[in-house]
């Protein structure tokens, strides 16, 4: 098993989405869980099962999961975006532009959590956000 | 290259998530193109923080006393006016040519997702080395500058990360 400089098991993740995904956002204040579906990169694929709308820790650690995503929604409300309940990104969608957007964090994570996506319309409104692209990346550090 | 026996977890997720009612963190340019410590003195969270000093963020500095090679990832929302913005990240009030990062924000209170990421060896430095003494302590510092007016920039809202990898 592949092993790190403190001997530690590694794993490491990569994944695309499928097809573009739209976010119908519920309302005023509420996170919504993004069920969109990733497709495994398997040769590069380490220690995690298969990706529905999450995917799954193999390895005990702390581990930096990170997704590069565009999005587009027609309005001009800030929206914010967040994995699990860890600190949120934010950005002001505006009218039918796609935006290339960033996410990351380092998380402790136990074998069987699942880091699941979630955005929400900061200012309030009910409009969706299409995701046209995302890449995700996990990686264990520690 | 490092040894067992100098070997330290080092790693970091800080963040500001400005909640509705909190002010904007501002840097405030009087001179056009003219660089000015990044103001980050928020109420940064810490998600975790191990060997991480963020002590000095109201003047940008990011301080560590452990060495080896560094993975530094700034995400930040900010504000500013119709401008040109530059950021630059300095190791030990060095200029760091490969990290700086140029955009644009757009005014009326629109956030904008600025990222950007590098790699930085931070190995004894020789601040005390006329003393015969190095010092593991290194800081990272970022600079911003607004190359088209004066005015603020205004930090909205930010994610950290920093590892170390080597």
């Amino acid at each position: 098993m592949a092993t790190n400089q403190f001997n530690n098991q590694l794993g490491y993740y990569q994944g695309t989405l499928s097809a573009p995904f739209t976010a119908t956002n519920p309302g005023a204040g509420v996170w919504k869980f993004i069920e969109w579906v990733i497709v495994d990169m398997p040769q590069e694929m380490y220690n995690t099962s298969s990706y529905r709308d999450s995917p799954e820790i193999g390895v005990t650690g702390w581990w930096k999961i990170e997704y590069a995503f565009t999005v587009n929604s027609g309005t001009n409300n800030d929206f914010v975006f967040r994995v699990d309940d860890a600190p949120y990104i934010k950005w002001n969608a505006r009218g039918g532009n796609n935006w290339a957007l960033n996410y990351s964090i380092i998380k402790y994570y136990e074998i069987g959590d699942r880091p699941s996506a979630y955005i929400k319309n900061l200012s309030g409104g009910t409009n969706s956000a299409t995701f046209m692209n995302a890449t995700l990346n996990l990686i264990k550090i520690y | 290259m490092s040894t067992e026996f100098t070997n330290h977890i080092t790693f970091g997720t800080f963040a500001f998530n400005r909640d509705s009612g909190e002010d904007l963190i501002k840097t405030t340019f009087v001179r056009v193109d003219d660089w000015q410590n990044f103001n980050m003195n928020a109420s940064v969270v810490s998600f975790p923080s191990v060997n991480i000093n963020l002590d000095n963020i109201a003047t940008g500095k990011i301080a560590t006393n452990v060495t080896g090679k560094f993975f530094f990832q700034f995400i930040f929302a900010l504000q500013g006016g119709a401008e040109v913005y530059e950021y630059q990240v300095l190791k030990n009030d060095v200029v760091l040519e490969y990290a700086s990062t140029q955009f644009t924000t757009r005014g009326s209170g629109v956030s904008w997702e600025v990222a950007s990421t590098f790699i930085v060896d931070l190995g004894y430095n020789n601040i005390a080395m006329s003393n015969s003494f190095g010092s593991s302590i290194n800081e990272i510092q970022l600079q911003v500058k607004n190359t088209g007016s004066t005015g603020f920039l205004a930090l909205d809202n930010m994610i950290l990360n920093i590892m170390r990898i080597d």
